[in-house]
């Protein structure tokens, strides 16, 4: 929120005492622009003290006579904030307006509308969309922290797949969608395309998060909506806007693993300490060997990371928009253009990319007409095109096998020598029958290349119906959008080398002994391209009118069709459309804008249901109170300038109960051609048939998931600086479809049988605090507090009846994990031998986990799980930042913290040695052995294959997901007017900005935002340079 | 005010005439199970189905060959059936426990409680196909009736008593419906016994016809029967008060019988005698070689011993050979890396790829000492065998010239001289003479030399031995389509004599009829008969030990281990036979392969752990989860 905010009361005020100042006449000459530098035509300019005024002229100049020195100057103009300046001794007054907040300030975007911002009673924030603005590209990743009502988090830094999860008001069901409905001007997309709108072309961001905000939208509401409105054109000369930005991006922290001397020597030590008499897997040889270095070819000691990564990268990107118009129409025209790519290495040898390469075009068109004129009409059109470039794998899965290879094997691959240089290939290292993983190979040995497009295209008319009757309006609108994208695999087989050990009489030799034979040329392999399209319409009647005014009357009638068409290849009932139809409405009522009403309904049809259950009715209803307009209330008013209470109740539903190749719930799916359930006969297995599986019985019951939510609020402003919003919430899920988990496998069934029988409930807060000032002409500050908390638990999951009360779900959050308690390692083998068992088994030795009998039975199995730390999801997102501004200078900072979650490091994935894998430093570092035998040392007893004992889930793993880090820093420069007046540039601003550059948290291995995926491709902090110019 | 009444009830006239339409978008004919009835075509999907459930004996990650002290492999490698001889299994995730979906490599193993309610969904609905005559209606029906009936008898082997589902439970089984009782033995058995033999009403005779081989017939059907009152017999399942006298049901409802009945034994005679007749009369008999000598062999082969070695190892894996009952005519995909046959085959140190031969699958210590002597007797009999020094170095002589590699600075191990055929048909040994990739090796086992351990590799026989009794001698394993696939035999005639031989001696003792059982398997290995390899006081250490009852029973027990060894049944037979604390938890011994020396080499050393409880291994863990949801499901003893 870094505007310049003038403080109307006080100009006032000045201006009352400026009046007694002596007259004298004077004409003052300026020029308006607007805040982008636009000049501003038809611009009121009026002094306050008399009737002589003027408006400014097409390029934005004025000229006003006949002032004193004590007159003031009212600018004014539609859409802006006026602005008064007081004569004095200057005859030349520049003027900057304030595109008004006015839209966003005092009106509200709500569901199909929008609505007076003061009789909303709904639950709905809004964010400033240059809040939004995150190097390098996506959108999602900049809402932690940044609203109330938000729970995020990013997993991935990898691009193109680094899209945050994020759920208003947490995660409030356990069907198979929790995530909102998003909208961008009225039509619902997917994250992705979420993630890949541009800041600078957002009008508005909202979200909605109660019954009443929601309500309209029926069976799509219920986990909350993203609404988002993009810019349109205004009436005056075209204005041309640019953005450059130039990244640089690096890992927020890196693995550390383990190098070859310590691998080995770990190596042979994890064998031993298992079974003293194993034989040493790596000889003394090799060991000195590696450690003097004496030949990387025979003694390779790899460090896989740095051989595959690099340490950092740039990435562009360009957005610019022209906008303007007339009477008739008014235009608004963006096109934009970004590079990122990723941080894989290349081999030279090759001849193609097979690192992440995005460049992705966009361009927005959006047109308004004025037909007649109550006649509107709008045509918008976006399309999107993504030129993917990348590895075969996904890229995290890359970063992961890091840990697949060790450091000794074999080098990346061999150089080649007298006998081998006439090869065309690369000599890629490998042993035995080359079956094992050389990460650098796999990297290298193809690239995807992938197109996406995404189009939207939408045209929409209104009405105004006020020959009818006054205050109606008909508004009609449709859209067509589709998407398509179509990959090709080019791959070629890489040839496996070993060095191969030659003991012979005459002593050792070696040998580069061809394993696995692979291919000199790429094969090309494309998947079944992807498509989708949908179609929506929408009919829309409202109705506005203020009677006697004090009586605010509102009504809403808006019928909504939509189909949408996926090519999912496989299933054929997958391929039908969806469908989905409803009616919806709301009245509204308003008494002297102090009491508000609101009633909504959504009546919703949809495809997946049978005929008996096919449509759902979701009404909803609030109530509103404006204390601060109360005449009692007027005492107070100087210093709450806003005091407001509200709550709501209703019901929203859902229909994404399942994923779009599991609908019609009433009828079985049955695959009747499954090779997978097929047995061959005959002599020469000739007489092949394929089988039949079923992967749903049919139950005609199943109908929309319903959430019941309450919300109550408080809204409160101090001296027109400090706005506070707060709300509490409660919600009940029921319907929740799922699997009945009292059906035992003696039953023989090959498909769960599901239904609406699970029950969640959730409450929680959200709240933000906002403080704008001007401290003087030169120094403005802006600071914004946001925090989210949302606890669930579970009330109903048709689980079996458990033997002990701690293993029931029921009571406990949506994604609480269960796990052993692990106490501490074994001591020794006494140790081992008082404790219970566990798991019937004795595979495990003093330095393993030792867990505790919870339910006292004498063993550990199962029974002894218990919920163990937070849910895997947060619950606690919180957010801090400031803004200060310094004449041409600006500089914000922006804190983002998560809370109450817990991750559980996988065992499994970074256990050292099982097939010969890498190790992670931290073991070697901290590990039980017999010379260090710590009961609490990060790693048990090391062992070269599986120790199962280990592996459980427990306590051992868990770790606390909380964190704060230092999201964004920005400093910018804004270029002083004088100097670029004579370059013909209205503004220009020059800025450094660092995202992701600190983080504070109790873990340190990873990333902890990263969770358990911490060996993927790890979130990027990143330097940004950039400049934002207006013509 | 009035007009836009008229536009909202436009609106809602539009969308209650058009909407019911509009939400209907499933075309009519969509994908239902009775659509495979419909005809013969669909009706061969639902009987493919049925079949589709056969375990996978032949899958390297399925077998049960490796639930054994016969086979080992390195740590790395280990298989499902060694981590459970390892003593891995847990309720918490059973090991190859066929109650549950598994995972092994390569193939899905679903649960054969689906297998059953597939076989039910196909006995209920095969009368309604239209292009079939009720003959072959009956026919297949029976098919699905004797898969049901075998389902039923695999998770007996493994479960003991278990519930049985005669008829599908209807989806909408209330929550008290769904929870079924295991059933006592007894009860499971007959209704196995009951329902192969309502199979056999309608089953064909033999299925001769080349498209049809692998499919059900009576042959089939009463071999199995004699398998499945076998084990209703033995001592694990027959008056086994020492390990299940208080293993009751919820409602106290004992699940084992506690008092042995002599008389099982008798069922378990009459059903084998039958069993063998029927085969016999149908073309089945001892398998012998007719095929073509290759040409390295052509001077050797004739030797009678050759001659048996060649009769032993294509017993096996011809295909659809005459000692075959019934194979598995789906056998894993023709090669890949996932069939036991890949795993075993020996890396050809000349060949330029391997892709089909990993040899990490290697024969133990125990089951070398397992195999008689040339003389027909075991190691511990033979008074012409040096047991004491078995281990000891001894030169090849001529004796031997056939087996192993002869020459005067050639020293082997005694235990590796003068052994039976199936010995050499089945196993190899540093020096020994072995028949893979379609040629004859010298085998040179130590480390550094041809087929000895390579450094830094976990492809390699942990014990020295490699396995040529599974592997096909014609297979090269430079590809997997070279390897040669045969139908994994789950039942062949020897094993019909020897459940014949164990019926009888049971139940009357000691007889000539026994012995001649026992001769035919020996014969067709060359190996002395009983009589005379016991009656020999000059050889045997136990002179007439056939003529004891006991006595007889070790020696069946003995020819059993030896004539079926690796093809899956030990683990079985050890448990019916409560054998398996002697046999299950001792650590499985190999030579010292990393020794490059005859002295170094040939040191015994222990290779793997092996763990055995007493009485908890004898079943299987129900899963965890299971017990969970069913409360009427009780836990076998000791999990």
């Amino acid at each position: 929120m870094r505007k310049h905010l003038v403080d109307y009361v006080l100009l006032v005020f000045f201006m009352l005492i400026s009046q007694l100042a002596y007259s004298q006449t004077i004409l003052v000459k300026g020029l308006v622009v607007d805040s982008e530098g636009n000049p501003l035509p038809g611009v009121s300019v009026k002094n306050l003290s008399s009737t002589n005024a003027t408006i400014t002229s097409v390029d934005g100049k004025y000229a006003l006579s006949n002032l004193s020195a004590k007159d003031s100057i009212l600018f004014s103009y539609i859409g802006f904030n006026k602005e008064i300046r007081l004569v004095g001794n200057t005859t030349t007054i520049n003027v900057i307006m304030k595109e008004a907040s006015s839209e966003l300030a005092e009106f509200q975007v709500v569901a199909f509308q929008r609505q007076k911002k003061e009789s909303v009673i709904g639950s709905i924030s809004t964010l400033d969309p240059t809040e939004l603005k995150i190097a390098p590209t996506n959108l999602t990743n900049a809402l932690a922290g940044k609203m109330a009502g938000i729970i995020s988090y990013q997993r991935s830094g990898e691009p193109g797949s680094d899209n945050s999860e994020f759920f208003i008001r947490g995660v409030t069901s356990f069907g198979y969608k929790n995530s909102p409905l998003i909208l961008i001007d009225g039509l619902e997309v997917s994250s992705d395309d979420l993630a890949r709108v541009e800041p600078d072309n957002i009008a508005s961001f909202s979200i909605m998060k109660d019954a009443t905000a929601t309500a309209l939208y029926g069976a799509r509401g219920a986990n909350g909506v993203i609404l988002v409105t993009t810019k349109i054109g205004k009436k005056g000369k075209a204005t041309i806007s640019a953005r450059i930005d130039n990244c640089i991006s690096a890992p927020t922290q890196v693995n550390q693993f383990l190098d070859g001397v310590d691998y080995m020597e770990l190596y042979n030590d994890a064998l031993r300490t298992r079974n003293p008499n194993a034989l040493l897997y790596y000889s003394k040889s090799k060991i000195e060997g590696t450690r003097n270095n004496l030949n990387s070819q025979l003694y390779p000691n790899v460090d896989w990371y740095s051989e595959l990564f690099r340490d950092n990268v740039q990435n562009q990107k360009v957005n610019m928009s022209i906008s303007g118009g007339g009477d008739i129409a008014q235009y608004y025209f963006s096109l934009s253009y970004n590079d990122e790519k990723g941080l894989l290495k290349v081999n030279k040898l090759n001849n193609f990319n097979n690192n992440i390469d995005i460049k992705r075009y966009n361009m927005r068109a959006n047109v308004d007409f004025n037909l007649t004129k109550t006649t509107k009409a709008a045509i918008k059109f976006y399309n999107l095109i993504d030129r993917y470039n990348g590895p075969l794998n996904n890229a995290s899965s890359i970063f992961a096998s890091v840990m697949n290879a060790n450091p000794v094997n074999f080098p990346k691959y061999y150089e080649k020598d007298e006998s081998t240089k006439f090869l065309n290939h690369t000599l890629f290292g490998n042993k035995g029958k080359g079956g094992y993983p050389n990460p650098y190979a796999e990297m290298v040995d193809g690239y995807k290349d992938q197109f996406t497009s995404t189009t939207m295209a939408q045209v929409q008319f209104e009405q105004d119906l006020k020959m009818v009757t006054e205050g109606l309006k008909l508004r009609g609108m449709a859209s067509l959008s589709s998407y398509t994208s179509k990959a090709t695999n080019h791959s070629y087989k890489p040839f496996y080398y070993e060095m191969q050990e030659l003991d012979s009489e005459e002593g050792v030799s070696y040998k580069l002994n061809p394993v696995a034979e692979g291919t000199e040329y790429l094969s090309s392999s494309s998947p079944e391209p992807l498509s989708s399209s949908s179609f929506y319409f929408e009919v829309l009647s409202q109705y506005n009118r203020t009677f006697k005014e004090k009586h605010d009357v509102g009504g809403l009638l808006v019928l909504t069709a939509k189909e949408s068409l996926n090519t999912i290849s496989g299933i054929g009932l997958a391929t039908l459309p969806s469908r989905n139809l409803g009616v919806s409405g709301r009245a509204t009522y308003g008494y002297d804008s102090r009491y508000y009403m609101e009633l909504n309904f959504g009546y919703n049809g949809s495809e997946k249901f049978s005929a008996q259950h096919r449509w759902g009715f979701f009404p909803s209803a609030g109530l509103g109170w404006n204390i601060s307009n109360e005449p009692f209330f007027a005492n107070y008013k100087d210093a709450v300038t806003m005091f407001k209470l509200k709550a709501t109740y209703g019901l929203v539903g859902n229909d994404a109960i399942s994923s779009a190749s599991d609908r019609f719930f009433y009828l079985s799916d049955v695959n009747l051609d499954n090779g997978s359930r097929g047995y061959t006969f005959g002599e020469s297995y000739q007489n092949s048939y394929n089988g039949y599986s079923i992967n749903r019985y049919s139950n005609t019951g199943i109908t929309w998931e319903i959430s019941k939510k309450a919300n109550y609020g408080v809204e409160f402003s101090l001296f027109d600086k400090v706005n506070v919003q707060v709300d509490y919430f409660t919600e009940k899920r029921s319907n929740i479809y799922m699997t009945r988990g009292y059906i035992p496998t003696t039953m023989g069934l090959s498909a769960d049988i599901s239904s609406n029988i699970g029950k969640a409930e959730a409450h929680g807060i959200d709240c933000s605090l906002d403080y704008k000032a001007s401290i003087n002409k030169n120094l403005w500050i802006t600071s914004r507090i946001n925090y989210t908390y949302s606890t669930n638990k579970v009330t109903e999951n048709g689980e079996p009846e458990y033997k002990y009360d701690y293993m029931s779900h029921i009571g406990h959050p949506i994604n609480q994990q269960w796990g052993l308690v692990a106490e501490r390692l074994f001591v020794d083998e006494a140790d081992v031998l008082n404790a219970p068992i566990q798991y019937n088994k004795s595979d495990y030795l003093a330095g393993d986990i030792k867990y505790v009998d919870v339910n006292k039975d004498g063993k550990i199995d199962n029974s002894d799980k218990v919920p163990i730390g937070y849910p895997t999801i947060p619950e606690l997102i919180y957010g801090f930042g400031s803004s200060i501004g310094y004449k041409a200078f600006d500089f914000s900072f922006f804190f983002q913290g998560s809370g109450r979650s817990s991750f559980l490091i996988d065992p499994t994935v970074i256990s050292p040695f099982i097939n010969e894998r890498n190790a992670l430093k931290v073991i070697a570092d901290n590990h039980w052995s017999e010379n260090n035998p710590d009961p609490n040392a990060f790693w048990p007893r090391m062992a070269t294959t599986t120790i199962e004992n280990n592996e459980k889930t427990s306590t051992w793993w868990l770790r606390d997901g909380s964190f704060l880090r230092l999201k964004s820093v920005e400093f910018g420069y804004s270029i002083p007017t004088k100097i670029l007046k004579k370059i013909n540039i209205n503004k220009l601003r020059i800025y450094a900005s660092g995202t992701n550059l600190l983080i504070f948290s109790k873990f340190k291995l990873w990333d902890p935002e990263m969770g358990s995926a911490g060996l993927g491709y790890p979130p990027q902090k990143i330097f940004d340079m950039g400049l934002n110019i207006n013509f | 005010m009035k007009k836009s009444y008229i536009y909202y009830l436009a609106f809602i006239v539009v969308l209650s005439s058009g909407c019911s339409d509009y939400l209907n978008v499933v075309p009519d004919k969509t994908q239902e199970v009775s659509l495979l009835f419909e005809n013969q075509d669909a009706a061969y999907k639902a009987l493919a189905t049925c079949y589709s459930y056969l375990p996978q004996d032949d899958g390297v990650y399925s077998t049960y060959a490796f639930a054994s002290d016969e086979l080992t492999t390195p740590i790395a490698k280990e298989t499902p059936g060694i981590e459970l001889m390892r003593g891995k299994q847990t309720a918490d995730k059973p090991i190859m426990g066929l109650w549950d979906e598994i995972y092994p490599a390569g193939r899905t193993q679903p649960s054969l409680w689906d297998a059953i309610r597939s076989c039910n969904i196909f006995i209920e609905n095969i009368g309604l196909v239209k292009d079939m005559t009720d003959k072959e209606k009956e026919s297949w029906k029976a098919e699905g009736t004797f898969l049901k009936a075998y389902y039923h008898f695999l998770l007996f082997r493994q479960y003991g008593p278990i519930p049985i589902s005669d008829v599908n439970l209807p989806i909408t089984s209330s929550v008290e419906d769904v929870r079924v009782k295991r059933k006592p033995v007894d009860e499971v058995i007959d209704y196995i016994v009951k329902t192969i033999d309502k199979s056999i009403e309608t089953l064909p005779l033999r299925n001769t016809a080349s498209n049809n081989l692998g499919r059900i017939d009576q042959v089939i059907a009463y071999a199995i029967k004699s398998r499945v009152l076998l084990y209703a017999a033995s001592p694990l399942f027959n008056g086994n008060a020492a390990f299940y006298d208080t293993f009751k049901d919820k409602d106290g409802v004992k699940l084992f019988n506690t008092v042995y009945d002599k008389e099982k034994w008798k069922k378990a005679l009459d059903a084998t005698e039958v069993a063998i007749n029927i085969a016999k009369s149908n073309g089945v008999k001892m398998y012998e070689y007719t095929g073509i000598v290759p040409t390295f062999d052509t001077l050797d082969y004739q030797q009678p011993e050759v001659k048996a070695l060649y009769n032993y190892r294509y017993m096996f894996c011809d295909k659809w050979n005459s000692e075959l009952i019934w194979g598995n005519s789906d056998p894993v995909d023709n090669g890949d890396w996932w069939t036991l046959q890949a795993a075993a085959m020996m890396i050809n140190p000349n060949a330029s790829a391997q892709e089909g031969a990993w040899q990490w699958v290697s024969p133990t210590i125990q089951v070398v000492e397992a195999y008689y002597t040339k003389n027909g007797l075991p190691i511990t009999e033979d008074l012409t065998f040096n047991y004491e020094k078995r281990y000891g170095l001894a030169r090849v002589t001529d004796e031997d010239k056939y087996h192993a590699t002869t020459g005067s600075t050639v020293m082997i191990p005694r235990l590796h001289l003068g052994r039976e055929p199936r010995f050499y048909a089945s196993i190899g040994f540093d020096r020994s003479i072995f028949r893979t990739w379609g040629e004859k090796w010298n085998l040179e086992m130590k480390k550094g030399e041809k087929h000895g351990r390579r450094g830094n590799t976990n492809d390699y026989v942990v014990t020295g031995y490699v396995l040529g009794k599974i592997c096909h001698p014609n297979s090269e394993g430079d590809a997997y389509k070279k390897l040669n696939a045969y139908p994994w035999p789950i039942i062949r005639m020897a094993e019909l004599y020897l459940n014949y031989a164990e019926a009888y001696n049971e139940y009357y003792g000691p007889d000539q009829k026994v012995y001649n059982a026992l001769n035919i398997i020996r014969t067709r290995s060359k190996v002395p008969t009983v009589e005379d390899a016991w009656g020999n006081p000059l050889l045997a250490k136990t002179v007439d030990k056939y003529k004891t009852q006991i006595g007889l029973r070790e020696i069946i027990q003995q020819e059993r281990q030896i004539e079926l060894a690796f093809e899956g049944q030990r683990n079985f037979d050890v448990r019916r036979w409560k054998q398996g604390d002697k046999y299950f938890n001792q650590p499985v011994k190999g030579w010292s392969v990393d020794g490059t020396t005859t002295s170094t080499f040939y040191q015994v050393k222990e290779v793997g752990q092996r763990s055995f409880i007493t009485p908890r291994d004898y079943l299987h863990p129900i899963k965890y989860d299971e017990i969970v949801v069913n409360s009427n499901l009780v836990q076998n003893p000791g999990w």
